[in-house]
């Protein structure tokens, strides 16, 4: 099969408290969606990282066809980055090299991160680092949660596209499933130019994500 | 019993059990065949015969062994009774009595018949053509697919296209396509299928398949327009269009070459064609308004002489795709540097493709000097070619089925579109059953 990992790594610390039932309610959509979606649905693996003092694989990366339900995000404890970089970085080492070996074809993974954008360590950038340097680097887009979420961060973990919320309640649903359909058929599609001029970005997707305010990459 | 009875409405085919799913670790299909950098081809070591998989299908039918389930019922004097293939029809949709299978025959192949002469549908074959008729009433039924879980898409068109954007021409490229014929030697089959991921976007198909005889030749090509592309249907029908309009005035010439194995002298010519046929496309494009770049297509052809002393076959291609050759029941990758998967263990699945009129730097040529009497050539666009390439379970069905005899039109056209999950590319394929001996 030719299969794209497909994590959401959440930011579950206690500042969030007050969005993780929206955070918790947009997985939901989002399982739905790549469930019955079939151009996702086929194609995609999904895993749940969540990250506050320490960062777990709530969810291993499985077909969500064979998943009955997503295990639920709790808001506690401080907000390690780099506990969550690294974990990220290790979890797709190990499934792309597992689904390898079991004879798929694989896509570079993608990776939705949704925080405030408030880290509490301050040496997160060198595992932020390391994961972009690793031959299965991800495709990372950023979404800022809540109004007051900090712009630069945002920007700064994303290497694809960055969203800040435009309103603190404003449904996170629909964009996180019309994204994730939407980056999905545009990954697979066949691009020109293998051995002449045409390299780099060539994912296309629409700036448009209703509730959320796309943040220029390029400015930073 | 008959597997089409048991299966749920909405034309799914049920899921295989376990025992029906084998996980193979010695691959009998494994493609082993070398692609030499001269792109002269040699012929490999032969894979053993496999047995077709034909266990998502239904349940598995030994063949001359007759059973309860396989019995069909024996009109008086009509020979001796058949024994059903799987997916045959058990009664007849008129309600009367099912008229007995033929008995499957070897692969048959000979030469053309006289002008004027036809087999009578439904009797079993006189030796005088290739296709083997399906019995009256022997429809192919649901499609079939191979692997643990079907895919998720509908297995049939739901929404039809609309017109986007002033797209007229989109409007005119149906949903699937399906030709054939007979030319010298071979017996060609040849369809363009949308795939799942078009159906379900009401998009239309983006691939393209044409088979036109030139003189002493037959050409046969598909296309694959590229997906990131707005306009790319436009491109891979183009293509093979003006491929043919170059070929055809110098069909002598290419023949020429093909018989004196003139490898160097047909790379250069056909790369000149090749590029002839882009620029064209490219003005095409301008004409309507469109950049080049968004009529972006691939293309892959093949060039077969109608003497069959000539058994050398011409090929070209630029961008991704697949060429593979069925013998003996085994498989071979003619093309090992057009799947474009990622293989390797630290690669990633690259969706880049070499493409005209602009992406690639030259044509890929070979001349494939090692034919052999029942060789099955099989060109395809990268929909067929990496499932193929990649999934064994399909090698062995359809490596069962196109390795035996020549399907008919309607049962090519199922069997080229089995399912595999996860593979929901446009998919284009041209065979060429060469003549046994």
């Amino acid at each position: 099969m030719q299969i794209l990992p497909f994590y959401a790594v959440c930011d579950e610390s206690s500042s969030m408290t007050l969005h993780i039932d929206t955070l918790n309610k947009a997985l939901f959509e989002l399982h739905q969606e790549i469930s019955t979606n079939p151009t996702v649905a086929d194609k995609t693996r999904f895993g749940l990282i969540g990250f506050s003092t320490d960062a777990h694989e709530l969810q291993p990366l499985v077909d969500l066809s064979d998943l009955e339900e997503l295990p639920a995000l709790e808001a506690s404890g401080l907000t390690s980055y780099g506990r969550a970089f690294d974990l990220l970085r290790r979890a797709i080492e190990r499934d792309v090299t597992e689904l390898k070996a079991e004879g798929h074809d694989v896509y570079r993974p993608v990776v939705f991160f949704l925080s405030d954008g408030e880290p509490t360590d301050n040496d997160w950038e060198q595992p932020y680092q390391d994961l972009l340097a690793a031959a299965f680097r991800p495709h990372i887009i950023a979404f800022g949660i809540t109004e007051g979420a900090d712009r630069t961060v945002i920007a700064q973990v994303a290497t694809f596209k960055a969203f800040m919320q435009e309103d603190g309640n404003a449904d996170v649903a629909p964009a996180l499933r019309e994204f994730a359909a939407s980056l999905t058929r545009s990954i697979v599609r066949s691009v020109s130019g293998a051995t002449a001029a045409g390299t780099g970005m060539s994912l296309q997707v629409d700036d448009q994500v209703p509730g959320f305010t796309a943040v220029s990459l390029d400015k930073l | 019993m008959n597997p089409h009875e048991s299966q749920p409405p909405g034309g799914q085919v049920p899921e295989p059990g376990p025992e029906h799913a084998p996980t193979r670790k010695d691959d009998p299909y494994e493609v082993t065949a070398p692609v030499h950098e001269d792109w002269v081809l040699k012929p490999p070591d032969l894979a053993p015969a496999p047995a077709p998989a034909d266990a998502v299908v239904g349940p598995v039918v030994t063949p001359g062994r007759v059973t309860p389930e396989n019995f069909l019922p024996r009109p008086i004097g009509q020979g001796p009774a058949a024994v059903r293939e799987p997916w045959a029809d058990p009664v007849s949709p008129l309600g009367g009595p099912v008229e007995p299978a033929a008995a499957a025959p070897p692969a048959t192949h000979p030469a053309a018949p006289p002008a004027g002469t036809t087999a009578p549908t439904g009797s079993a074959p006189t030796g005088a053509d290739p296709v083997v008729r399906p019995p009256s009433f022997r429809s192919p039924g649901p499609l079939a697919h191979v692997g643990r879980k079907a895919p998720a898409y509908p297995a049939e068109p739901t929404d039809i296209p609309t017109v986007r954007g002033g797209d007229l021409y989109g409007v005119l490229l149906p949903d699937t396509v399906v030709d054939g014929g007979r030319f010298g030697p071979v017996t060609v089959r040849a369809a363009s299928v949308r795939g799942d991921s078009h159906r379900y976007a009401a998009e239309c198909r983006q691939d393209a398949a044409l088979v036109v005889r030139a003189g002493g030749l037959l050409l046969v090509a598909v296309a694959d327009g590229v997906g990131s592309q707005p306009h790319s249907h436009h491109g891979s029908n183009g293509i093979v269009r003006l491929l043919a309009k170059q070929v055809l005035p110098r069909a002598d010439i290419l023949l020429d070459l093909l018989r004196t194995g003139a490898a160097v002298d047909f790379a250069d010519l056909t790369g000149r064609l090749v590029a002839a046929a882009a620029a064209e496309l490219a003005q095409e494009a301008e004409r309507f308004g469109h950049p080049p770049k968004t009529w972006s297509t691939t293309l892959r052809a093949l060039l077969v002489p109608a003497d069959p002393e000539v058994r050398t076959r011409g090929f070209v291609a630029v961008g991704d795709g697949g060429l593979l050759r069925l013998r003996a029941g085994g498989w071979e990758n003619l093309d090992a540097d057009g799947d474009g998967g990622g293989d390797g263990p630290g690669t990633l699945i690259s969706t880049r493709t070499d493409c005209l009129p602009e992406a690639y730097e030259r044509a890929r040529t070979a001349l494939i000097t090692d034919t052999r009497p029942g060789d099955v050539l099989v060109l395809c666009t990268d929909g067929l070619a990496l499932p193929l390439v990649k999934e064994p379970e399909l090698r062995g069905f359809l490596g069962g089925r196109w390795g035996r005899e020549v399907p008919g039109l309607a049962e090519f056209l199922w069997q080229a579109q089995v399912r595999v999950r996860s593979y929901d590319d446009d998919r284009s394929v041209v065979c060429l059953w060469e003549a046994p001996a």
